[in-house]
């Protein structure tokens, strides 16, 4: 088959790695403020529930994760499928990560700014979301931009659970047509273009928090 | 009931050799990662301006790029050139060869975090470029690179699973074959968790006690 | 007439550059061996160049560098200056340097700090050196505090250790890059009192890049006012200090005593 040819059959493959990527990105930010506001939190109550998710899934392997919720949630009754178990798995790993950049970029912000707000007498959400936050998303930016990257190749996992995503394309390629070098060669060079563009990306969003500070 | 301890306790000791096939490939990977890495990152603070640039393109390549695609590159290109590899040695390959490019920038950043003047300073008393290494950069270096070494050698033990996709019969690939026998998964794959947990947390507990030593060491 | 010895370092038309900032813009200088010199100038105009380039720590772009009759540099085709690397470190043996921030090695306690290049450099066994290394380190009023780390010590002590550590190699020049300008004023008074001490005895050649005028004024045989890259003016300090021809040097000696 001519490398145009191979170009277009995995190019479909590229599609649903973007898409998956990009879902668990979105579930994995969400997870992270969540996780890594709850873990900075006085109160126990809040903070050990974060804590014990936080462990296990960086405790634990991707992979294992990404098998444990598509073949044995399902035996608890809750079946959601391949797509969804892959997002939910890489969102919900990454998302794990991203609690400890978030929870070391508050950590960061020096004490001086809450005692300021205390001394004038803001509440403690006022402190949280106009003080801290703003001071604290510029540091958490360059981690979570390796973080995208690190989700971007995990997406290659989810081929193991046969989501049709651009290394499963490769699988199905390589037994049809045994050009397996050409194959993996263009799916190796794939993903180096969408990890650029991910780079690419966060350097414009950093500029922007760089500027509005 | 779900899950069944009974059931779960019986199947333990077939994960025995399972886990030794994943610490094997860890520690060989490991070792593979450690110095290949040096090799890329003397490659790349490397005076001929081509060389250092190529090297990090490579590192830069290997980094952005799944391990698990990798890992297929070297499992089915490699026999086409006439490299004939087992599995189990071709996986740990893989492994080395990526965590190698993380590697390569550990020691870079160790070795940028000594300050200029402490080069300046063993020039001025005329140390050779080896002694300068050896004795005033390395050991100042090595209070930052051990910690951040550690935690990629815990990455890579948790990245083992993915040697389960080329039939190396690893912790996964074990839970694979029981749970595809019995159709119970239940047990097996959260036994392989519960050993990934134990494992990665205990390994981040042996690295924090290092860590505080080196810096004991260094105050 | 007295016959002049040829002097230890001699310079002609030394240029360098960084990036695209000038440091150096032609400097010219012999300095004969003894001579206790003190550079003045305002910051940016070239004295700490200077310093790295006779360390051999940089290259200089063009001009010539000759140490105690050798010159480490040749210019290749290109223009690149380059060294043979027997050659530098043959002359970097010749001379010492002391840095504004110290320097020392900080997982090396005091003894070994001044210990490591008699040991790896001239070759002293453990015992000699480490003789030599009390010795010197006595010298700088520091015997008690040889088996302190760094952090364990004042920004003075730390200074007299990296004196003593430069003086155990027993160089022909030392060099002193602002030694005091990191300390706390209290300490300064030490430090200017070792390297008095030094200069009296006459047998190693000192430059000294400092702020501290007085001390220019009283312990150097000769001053070198530096300006925008070049040496500006240069002679004994009581006429660049006094005489009233030496009009830059005056006005900024003036500024920053503030008299």
């Amino acid at each position: 088959m001519p490398y145009a040819e191979l170009a277009a059959t995995l190019s479909s493959g590229l599609l649903v790695t973007v898409q998956v990527t990009a879902g668990a990105a979105l579930l994995a930010v969400v997870m992270a403020v969540i996780a890594g506001l709850a873990r900075s939190s006085r109160n126990p109550l809040v903070r050990w529930p974060a804590a014990t998710y936080v462990e296990i899934f960086r405790g634990t392997s991707a992979l294992v994760q990404l098998f444990w919720i598509y073949f044995v949630l399902p035996r608890f009754g809750i079946d959601i499928g391949a797509i969804a178990a892959a997002v939910a798995a890489l969102g919900l790993n990454a998302g794990a990560y991203g609690a400890e950049v978030v929870r070391g970029a508050i950590r960061a912000v020096p004490q001086g700014q809450r005692d300021a707000a205390v001394a004038l007498n803001l509440s403690p959400a006022r402190t949280l979301f106009r003080v801290i936050w703003p001071q604290a998303v510029p540091a958490m930016l360059p981690p979570a931009g390796n973080l995208a990257i690190e989700l971007l190749k995990n997406s290659a996992l989810v081929s193991l659970i046969a989501v049709s995503e651009l290394t499963f394309t490769a699988q199905l390629l390589r037994t049809s047509t045994l050009q397996t070098t050409e194959i993996f060669t263009l799916v190796l060079l794939a993903y180096f273009a969408l990890a650029l563009c991910i780079t690419a990306g966060m350097r414009r969003v950093e500029r922007r928090w760089k500027i509005a500070a | 009931m779900i899950f069944d301890w009974n059931y779960a306790l019986g199947i333990l000791p077939q994960f025995a050799p399972a886990l030794w096939i994943t610490l094997q490939a860890t520690a060989a990977g490991m070792l593979l990662a450690l110095t290949l890495g040096l090799v890329l990152a003397l490659l790349r603070r490397c005076d001929v301006a081509w060389v250092s640039w190529l090297t990090a393109g490579v590192i830069e390549f290997v980094r952005s790029t799944p391990l698990l695609v990798q890992i297929y590159f070297l499992f089915y290109v490699l026999p086409e050139t006439g490299m004939r590899l087992s599995a189990f040695a071709t996986g740990t390959l893989a492994l080395g060869v990526h965590y190698a490019a993380y590697c390569a920038e550990v020691y870079r950043a160790g070795l940028d975090a000594v300050p200029r003047g402490q080069w300046d300073a063993a020039a001025a008393l005329n140390l050779g470029p080896l002694r300068t290494l050896w004795r005033i950069i390395v050991p100042q270096a090595v209070a930052r690179v051990v910690p951040a070494l550690g935690n990629y050698l815990v990455a890579m033990f948790k990245d083992t699973p993915l040697l389960s996709a080329i039939t190396v019969v690893e912790l996964l690939q074990t839970a694979k074959m029981i749970g595809a026998e019995s159709f119970r998964y239940v047990e097996a794959l959260t036994l392989v968790g519960v050993f990934f947990l134990l494992l990665s947390l205990g390994a981040a507990a042996l690295i924090r006690v290092v860590e505080g030593r080196l810096q004991v060491a260094h105050a | 007439m007295p016959e002049t010895p040829p002097p230890i370092i001699r310079l002609r038309g030394l240029r360098k550059s960084y990036g695209n900032v000038q440091v150096l813009r032609g400097v010219d200088l012999d300095v004969p061996h003894g001579q206790t010199v003190s550079v003045i100038g305002p910051s940016g105009s070239g004295k700490s160049t200077l310093l790295r380039l006779l360390m051999l720590l940089d290259a200089p772009d063009a001009g010539e560098l000759e140490i105690d009759g050798e010159s480490p540099w040749t210019a290749e085709p290109g223009g690149r200056m380059r060294a043979d690397n027997a050659r530098l470190r043959r002359v970097r043996g010749k001379v010492g340097m002391v840095f504004q921030h110290f320097n020392l090695f900080p997982h090396m306690n005091a003894l070994q700090n001044v210990m490591e290049a008699p040991v790896s450099v001239l070759g002293l066994k453990a015992g000699e050196a480490r003789e030599r290394a009390l010795d010197y380190l006595d010298q700088v009023g520091l015997a008690d505090k040889a088996e302190a780390m760094p952090a364990q010590l004042s920004g003075g002590q730390k200074q007299r250790v990296a004196i003593a550590r430069a003086l155990a190699l027993q160089p022909r020049i030392m060099l002193f890059d602002e030694v005091t300008s990191a300390l706390d004023p209290e300490l300064v008074g030490g430090v200017l009192a070792l390297l008095r001490g030094l200069a009296q005895r006459r047998t190693i050649t000192m430059l000294i890049v400092t702020h501290h005028m007085r001390f220019a004024e009283r312990c150097a045989d000769r001053v070198l006012f530096f300006e925008n890259g070049v040496i500006a003016e240069d002679g004994p300090p009581a006429e660049l200090f006094h005489d009233g021809v030496h009009e830059r040097t005056r006005r900024f000696v003036e500024a920053v005593t503030g008299d």
